[in-house]
């Protein structure tokens, strides 16, 4: 009788894959068969929920919008020009990664609040910054501007990093042929560079959406937590569960998963790249 | 016609300094190691780097040394082609028309005439991605070549590809040259590649040229060992003096004395000649003489590198019918010669 022989190398790599892929169906799965279908509708027909869910999608696409925006010059900029100081911005960027997430909202506030100290300042130039910094302290501090420019900081930095990557990758050659074969530089950038780095851009666009989607401290510290004003579904879910609402929080839960999938799916088949630039395994 | 008058760019401690002019319809190859400086020319001759002041490049009489790129009317064609993998090939060649805002009729036309001239007709709907290196070169040629430019910069453009593609890309640089009469400056490394295609050759050195000419100039009378290595010539021997004053090396001595303190030298292996029945084949008294045992022997096309180990290593090249006709084989012992005119003294 032949032995079947067991392919020890594949398994070894297998088992954390799926212990790990696993484990994170497992806590969907855990929040599937706690909630009851009934909890599901009536939280998304609840007018509170929907007001927030479309706050949630509104302000995390003018995120990723001003994000990519602000992202592809950014990214270009540090990936292809030499100048002092370059590290510095880019260790910068980096901070936003690195530090805690409650930290750039605290940070956010304490900006605002040095518009009060600075408009009492007998100095001119100092009391006009004062002022223009508290007129913007207005239209962000517990507003759904607050919101944006809470997810911006938390979500540039992912954006810039994706992007500067896809620059670095692309050899600056291509835009010089472009340049000799009758291209201005901006010609060489519009009709080269930008198209050939499209897929980086549009990943760095999804994961500063994913980021400002689920962002929740930031939000909370600089824009509030106000029904119909200011909540956004992740501030939802931490309302609902801190009074004991177990089952809409886990039905919101569940409903923030549902989008994320849906707009991760949607990702993969439009590029056919997973996030980080992998191929799609069929 | 380009003319390049005191190009002068420093880029760190790296400096370049070319003079340089080449004649219309010249096909100019400029070989030199890896970071002699050679891409760093083309480089600021098609306006990506900008020159030091007091440089001075003319196209056709037309200074161009402070235009931008799109204005020198220059074709580049770097290394491995840099084509746009986000257009297909018949949009990379239609490209530069594009931005010229051509009428798309004879955007059709001029890119189905040069793709006919390199041969590439079939490939104008494939994507660049699954292209072969040949077919990358040939297609990033037609894109620069579309434009009808004055010059044509070619930097390394078939030094990626397997010898027999190379061979077939060089036949059609040479047909597109002949038929566009356009100057052309391409740089490489390879011997191979200038022995095919140049007209002159000027050989390259931390940022300079240290000498051009046609081939057979450089490579019977280079003016140093770097130029005499680039030639790909084995025989570059550096030498005591005898008791005559003539020079020797390993005991061997030869009809030549040291040229301005250079003790440096090199034997043309084109005319060492096999001694045949021990006779040697020059003139008593001029014949630089040697027995030894066939080390080596390389097949270069049409003829036979031989290397024969005596008190020195010494190639000579021989037709195939002379091989056969000796019988030489590895090992056999020989006795070779040539003329003091085949010593050519070298600079230090």
């Amino acid at each position: 009788m032949q032995r079947m022989k067991i392919k020890s190398f594949p398994i070894f790599f297998s088992i954390p894959l799926a212990l790990l892929t696993g484990a994170i169906a497992c806590i969907i799965a855990a929040d599937v068969a706690y909630v009851h279908r009934s909890d599901i509708i009536s939280t998304l027909l609840s007018k509170d929920i929907i007001t927030s869910m479309l706050l949630t999608l509104a302000t995390s696409a003018v995120t990723t919008l001003i994000s990519v925006i602000i992202a592809v010059p950014s990214a270009y900029a540090l990936s292809r020009f030499k100048f002092p100081g370059a590290i510095v911005l880019d260790t910068l960027i980096d901070l936003l990664i690195v530090v805690p997430v409650l930290v750039v909202g605290v940070s956010i506030l304490v900006f605002f609040r040095m518009g009060f100290l600075l408009e009492t300042s007998r100095f001119l130039p100092a009391l006009l910054i004062g002022k223009a910094i508290q007129w913007l302290g207005d239209v962000f501090i517990y507003q759904r501007a607050g919101i944006v420019l809470a997810q911006f900081f938390c979500s540039v930095p992912f954006a810039v990093r994706v992007i500067k990557s896809t620059f670095d990758d692309m050899s600056p050659r291509t835009e010089h042929v472009a340049q000799t074969l009758g291209c201005t530089k901006w010609q060489a950038f519009f009709r080269v560079s930008l198209p050939l780095a499209r897929q980086g851009i549009f990943a760095g666009a999804v994961l500063a959406w994913a980021r400002a989607f689920g962002l929740f401290g930031p939000i909370s510290i600089v824009a509030g937590a106000v029904r119909q004003k200011t909540e956004v579904l992740s501030t939802s879910i931490f309302l609902e569960i801190s009074i004991g609402q177990l089952e809409t929080g886990i039905a919101l839960s569940l409903l923030m998963v549902a989008i994320a999938s849906a707009i991760l799916l949607l990702f993969r088949v439009v590029s056919g790249k997973t996030l980080f630039g992998g191929a799609v395994q069929t | 016609m380009i003319e390049i008058k005191n190009l002068r760019h420093r880029a760190g401690e790296f400096k370049l300094a070319i003079d340089l002019t080449i004649a219309e319809s010249e096909y100019f190859v400029l070989l030199g190691k890896t970071g002699c400086g050679k891409t760093l020319l083309l480089e600021c001759l098609s306006g990506l780097r900008a020159c030091d002041r007091g440089s001075s490049i003319a196209i056709n009489g037309l200074d161009i040394t402070n235009a931008e790129p799109r204005e020198r009317s220059v074709g580049y064609v770097p290394q491995e082609g840099a084509l746009f993998t986000h257009l297909n090939v018949r949009e990379n060649i239609a490209f530069a028309l594009r931005v010229a805002h051509v009428y798309k009729n004879k955007i059709d036309k001029e890119v189905n005439r040069f793709a006919e001239l390199l041969g590439i007709t079939h490939l104008l709907k494939r994507e660049v991605k699954g292209l072969s290196g040949g077919e990358r070169q040939r297609v990033a040629l037609a894109r620069a070549l579309v434009r009808k430019p004055s010059v044509l910069l070619l930097d390394e453009p078939v030094s990626a590809l397997d010898e027999g593609t190379r061979d077939a890309v060089c036949r059609e640089l040479l047909t597109m040259q002949r038929e566009m009469k356009i100057p052309v400056i391409h740089v490489c490394h390879s011997f191979d590649e200038a022995a095919i295609l140049a007209d002159r050759v000027g050989i390259m050195r931390e940022g300079a040229i240290v000498q051009r000419g046609i081939l057979d100039e450089l490579f019977d009378r280079p003016v140093d060992a770097y130029v005499a290595k680039m030639m790909r010539l084995d025989n570059i021997f550096t030498g005591g003096l005898s008791a005559s004053g003539n020079l020797a090396v390993n005991g061997m001595e030869f009809f030549t004395k040291p040229m301005n303190g250079s003790r440096t030298f090199i034997v043309n292996p084109r005319l060492v000649r096999i001694a045949k029945n021990g006779d040697p084949p020059f003139p008593a008294g001029e014949s630089n003489v040697m027995r030894g045992t066939v080390r080596e022997m390389r097949r270069r096309g049409p003829i036979t590198g031989i290397v024969v180990e005596g008190p020195i290593a010494l190639t000579l090249y021989a037709a195939p019918d002379e091989v056969d006709e000796l019988s030489i084989g590895k090992g056999a012992k020989l006795t070779v010669a040539f003329p003091s005119r085949a010593i050519h003294m070298l600079k230090e």
